[in-house]
């Protein structure tokens, strides 16, 4: 009787209109994206840095550790012998379009020098400017220092 | 076949609704399948064989991406077995063993709501599709605080997990899990008692309990049928055993059963983060072993015994002893079991997968077959395949 009377009035019907009417009124929830842009949080893993001494050198030392770790093959390290002897860095290039964000590079690095950004948007028109040489990771670096003061707890 | 089939239809692997790229051929007479043949295998990665090819360590965010909307759950089955390998299983510290439990039930709330928004939407109604992902972000952004990633977090580490929660985690934790249930109520609202919902679903794509265990099928579609079989229950990993819970069980095996299941689950999972974030104990997350977890970065930085370790466990990997184990969690769709066999080397000689979504849909054209093609939506839908999954 009582399934009657509610399959005759619509009373369920009415139940579940007002849950989304007053789902209508309530502020949007949507990110109007290329408007506004939510803040990725402190432990996001966007694309990579190089970091730099006061000095302005390469933290890095070609130690390799980063593209050992890597399970993409996404870092290629070059170096040469320096006057002294040293390790000198020749270039150091980032394969974005094989990358996997999963920040082991970082974890592996043991001169902090291999960081990752907040920076999220890197679409290209072309596929030779997704890989990053030791130059435009040297920008994103001085990029990613100035964030990293400005965030210190 | 006796019967003549009027019409082939093919179905997929672009069809909206098949969740990912899946292929059903239909033989149809009139509006009734007499006959079904599902193809799977287009995003095939042969992730086994990349695993045999890669240290243990690298292997996980490749394991993140098989189940790619519950990499929590991948990410944990493998652990779980890799430290059974290593036998260090009861050494893992107890507040690692509680952040991978609260990891894994978010994962199974997020996931559960991909599938709620996604079967509600093909069935037609289209705002349980936005409530459900609304909450969706919630958890991801609460993934994103912790982890860092929102999709594949790569937050298990073997030895523990990678880092410890933050305060502003836990807080959000403690908001969302507050709200929450109220959202599932919403949801139920607007479907449990729907007349349209239930036509929809009940009666449609049944399964009994004999046939459910004769296919192998686990997870909540088993659960529907009336067998109460979880991986948390019967052997208990992490601190499940600790932990206070039910495992929902319905008995009539449709598409509305295993909805109820999910339904259920997600108000269990709840509970048991509730549980956990009242029993986590203080202290590291991490195990204290340079053979098997990387040092801290300050050693690393200051010490030399410390980057003598890093760059030994870095160059020559974890290198367990020889062996076969298996271990298996409950993620979201099922049982997901990984299978290692072991020489001695820091890769893996051979690893199986035994991914929930392949058995569950092996049914599949058994199941579909004296149903109408309406019907097969919702079937599908409500066996959840996840086809990364399913081809690997
Ligand atoms: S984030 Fe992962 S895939 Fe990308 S470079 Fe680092 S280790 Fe390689
Ligand atoms: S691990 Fe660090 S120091 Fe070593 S090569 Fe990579 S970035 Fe340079």
């Amino acid at each position: 009787m009582a399934g009657i009377l509610k399959k005759a009035t619509f009373s369920d019907l009415l139940k579940r209109m007002k849950v989304t009417l007053k789902t209508m009124f309530k502020p949007t929830v949507t990110v109007h994206y290329p408007f506004e842009k939510v803040k990725p949080r402190k432990r996001f893993r966007g694309i990579h840095a190089l970091k730099l001494n006061p000095d302005g050198s390469y933290r890095c030392e070609a130690c390799y550790l980063c593209a050992t770790m890597c399970p993409s093959n996404v870092i290629d390290i070059e170096m040469t012998e320096g006057e002294n002897g040293e390790k000198v860095l020749l270039d150091f290039t980032v394969d974005l379009t094989r990358c996997l964000f999963c920040g082991l590079c970082v974890e592996a690095c043991p001169r902090d020098a291999i960081v990752m950004t907040d920076i999220y948007e890197f679409s290209k028109y072309s596929i030779d400017k997704l890989i990053l040489h030791k130059d435009d990771l040297m920008e994103i670096g001085k990029y990613y220092q100035k964030w990293e003061r400005e965030n210190k707890e | 076949m006796a019967e003549k089939a009027d019409l082939i239809l093919n179905m997929g692997p672009q069809h909206p609704s098949t969740h990912g790229v899946l292929r059903l051929i239909l033989e149809l007479k009139g509006e009734k399948i007499i006959g079904a043949d599902a193809v799977i295998g287009y995003v095939h990665r042969g992730v086994e064989k990349l695993a045999e090819h890669r240290k243990y360590m690298q292997i996980l965010p490749v394991f993140d991406r098989v189940d790619y909307v519950s990499s929590n759950s991948n990410e944990l089955g493998f652990v779980l077995a890799v430290e059974k390998l290593l036998g260090i299983e009861d050494k893992i510290p107890e507040r690692a063993q509680y952040l991978r439990v609260i990891m894994a039930e978010l994962t199974r709330i997020s996931s559960h709501l991909i599938w709620l928004g996604t079967h509600a939407l093909e069935l037609g109604a289209m705002s349980v599709f936005l409530y459900a992902f609304r909450e969706r972000e919630k958890i991801l952004d609460l993934f994103e605080e912790i982890a860092g990633g929102r999709l594949h977090t790569g937050y298990m580490r073997i030895g523990g997990v990678a880092y410890d929660a933050t305060e502003k985690f836990l807080n959000e934790l403690n908001e969302f899990l507050e709200f929450f249930p109220s959202k599932i109520d919403e949801y139920e609202t607007l479907l449990t008692e729907n007349r349209i919902w239930k036509s929809r679903t009940v009666g449609v794509g049944v399964i009994d309990k004999e046939t459910a265990i004769n296919w192998g099928i686990t997870g909540p579609a088993l659960r529907a049928t009336g067998c109460d079989y979880d991986v948390r229950k019967y052997y208990p990993y992490c601190v499940y055993d600790k932990l206070n819970f039910e495992v929902p069980v319905y008995h009539n095996g449709d598409v509305y059963d295993r909805y109820r299941v999910r339904m259920f689950e997600m108000r269990e999972s709840v509970k048991i983060i509730k549980q956990c974030l009242e029993k986590m104990p203080e202290g590291p997350v991490k195990l204290e072993d340079p053979t098997i977890v990387l040092p801290p970065k300050e050693e690393v930085y200051n010490t030399m015994v410390g980057l003598i370790h890093h760059f030994e466990l870095v160059i020559h990997g974890i290198k367990p002893p020889e062996g076969e184990v298996y271990a298996a969690v409950e993620g979201p769709r099922g049982e997901l079991g990984y299978y290692i066999v072991s020489d001695g080397s820091d890769k893996p000689y051979r690893l199986r997968i035994r991914p929930p979504s392949f058995i569950n849909i092996a049914i599949m054209p058994e199941l579909l077959k004296n149903h109408y093609v309406a019907d097969v939506i919702a079937i599908v839908g409500s066996l959840d395949p996840l086809m990364g999954e399913v081809d690997r």
